[in-house]
């Protein structure tokens, strides 16, 4: 099992977004969440992530509860990707994408480099890599932050509406090299998804009711 | 008005110990530098940093050293005493005015101004459109990276712009001077100024940069963090911590000098 969440409560002051809410995402597998408007699934994904904090449950990466993981665990385990923004405007898209890789692991930039443009590529972003973030529309940005986590090489994606705003073609692509991403590293993904957005390929389709995540 | 020292007082603690705690934070970030990678990656941010805050201001430092070295000489050439070497009676002027007062006071204020404000402005950014998360989603420290670059280039940049500026000033003086008297040698001249300058001297001057520019990065750093939602909270910042900063300033510049120059 890559990612299991259990018993799980998240709150923000008096709003409560989850109560007793549980999932379980197997190795290489990809499941879907829809979601609705302000229904916590952003939160979600950043609590799974360690971003936000939350207040009772468990959050198990590859059997390891994650409020016990170190930092550079953490890094090598999840990442998460960003529906809006996500990058850092001090720096270039290119260093964005390096910058989370060169501070965690001793890589040769040769490689990392490799490993950037081979991403970049295959979702069809290379022509952005010496833009400034502010340059980038919100698909744009979207799919850098994708190329960021597929550099990093986690054993759990978590991708924040990741499919809004594309073209059917850009979508097909972009599930396509998820796909073979899991297929060939056993990774997972689990991906929020809205209104009009592809779940087809997922192995599992959730939903958030009554605070709570459920099978479809 | 009980009720109002008190809460003065409570506040000039809170943010004393938020400027402590700040400063604590930052230096626990050192231990990073050990990692060779992320020595590197502090490097890159740090020159670009003193790139920033030091040699792109040497142009303003160099026309206000400038101004202040040639009308110095203009004004003294006034006051200088019947019988007495122009050369001599610089030195002991130099060295007490622009050495121990002037060249701190500007070279720090050109720093506030120039280069605190832009700061605070840039790290209120990140702070506004929640950059800092965005870090943190990396698991990278936003304190290694946004700022401690600052907190090093901050006194480095200050301690080139003291010395800039007095070698400047020295310069133009010479320049004014030899208009009077065309025979003066420059290793003259400036051997007179060298050799009235003490070792007491160097150590208030690396002070007051190493502190000064420590404490306006700092400064800098607690405003801008303070920054919220909203886009004015960029403006109050900027205005608070150029206030702060002038204020920290100058009373170290005077606090130091009467400690070294007349206890």
């Amino acid at each position: 099992m890559n990612l299991k969440v259990d018993n799980f409560y998240l709150a923000f002051g008096d709003l409560v977004l989850f109560e007793n809410a549980a999932l379980k995402l197997e190795r290489g597998k990809m499941i879907c969440l829809s979601t609705g408007v302000l229904d916590g699934g952003t939160s979600f994904l950043k609590a799974c992530a360690g971003i936000v904090p939350y207040q009772q449950g468990q959050v198990l990466i590859e059997n390891q509860d994650l409020q016990n993981m170190s930092d550079d665990q953490r890094f090598k385990h999840i990442t998460y990707c960003y529906e809006v923004g996500g990058l850092v405007s001090l720096f270039s898209v290119y260093n964005n994408i390096a910058l989370p890789l060169r501070y965690h692991r001793s890589l040769p930039n040769k490689i990392i480099h490799q490993r950037i443009l081979s991403a970049a590529s295959d979702l069809g972003v290379l022509n952005l890599l010496d833009y400034e973030p502010y340059e980038l529309n919100d698909v744009q940005t979207r799919l850098i932050n994708l190329v960021r986590a597929l550099v990093i090489r986690p054993r759990v994606i978590l991708a924040d509406e990741l499919q809004s705003g594309m073209s059917p073609g850009m979508r097909s692509n972009v599930i396509q090299v998820l796909e073979e991403y899991c297929a060939k590293t056993n990774a997972s993904v689990l991906m929020t998804t809205t209104a009009g957005d592809e779940t087809a390929f997922a192995d599992q389709v959730y939903y958030i009711e009554n605070r709570q995540i459920k099978a479809e | 008005m009980i009720g109002l020292v008190g809460h003065y007082t409570r506040s000039f603690f809170t943010y004393m110990g938020d400027i402590t705690g700040l400063l604590t934070l930052t230096i626990k970030e050192i231990k990073h530098l050990t990692h060779p990678a992320r020595r590197a990656i502090f490097f890159f941010l740090f020159k670009r940093q003193l790139f920033n805050t030091g040699v792109r201001a040497i142009g303003i430092n160099t026309a206000i050293a400038i101004i202040i070295g040639s009308l110095m000489m203009a004004r003294l050439f006034a006051l200088l005493p019947p019988g007495k070497s122009m050369a001599e009676f610089y030195a002991n002027f130099f060295v007490i005015v622009v050495i121990r007062e002037l060249g701190p006071l500007i070279s720090g204020i050109i720093l506030i101004a120039r280069s605190a404000t832009a700061i605070t402005a840039e790290i209120g950014h990140l702070k506004l459109y929640n950059e800092f998360e965005v870090l943190q989603a990396q698991k990278m420290s936003p304190i290694f990276i946004f700022l401690l670059p600052v907190f090093f280039a901050f006194p480095l940049s200050l301690l080139l712009m003291f010395i800039f500026f007095n070698a400047v000033s020295i310069l133009s003086a010479y320049f004014v001077i030899l208009l009077d008297d065309p025979t003066l040698s420059f290793t003259f001249f400036l051997s007179a100024i060298l050799s009235k300058i003490t070792m007491l001297e160097v150590i208030i001057t690396l002070c007051k940069a190493l502190i000064g520019g420590s404490l306006i990065g700092l400064i800098s750093l607690h405003f801008s963090g303070k920054v919220g939602g909203r886009f004015t909270d960029i403006s109050r910042a900027i205005s608070s911590s150029t206030t702060a900063q002038l204020i920290a300033f100058f009373t170290l510049n005077v606090g130091l000098s009467l400690l070294a120059y007349q206890l």
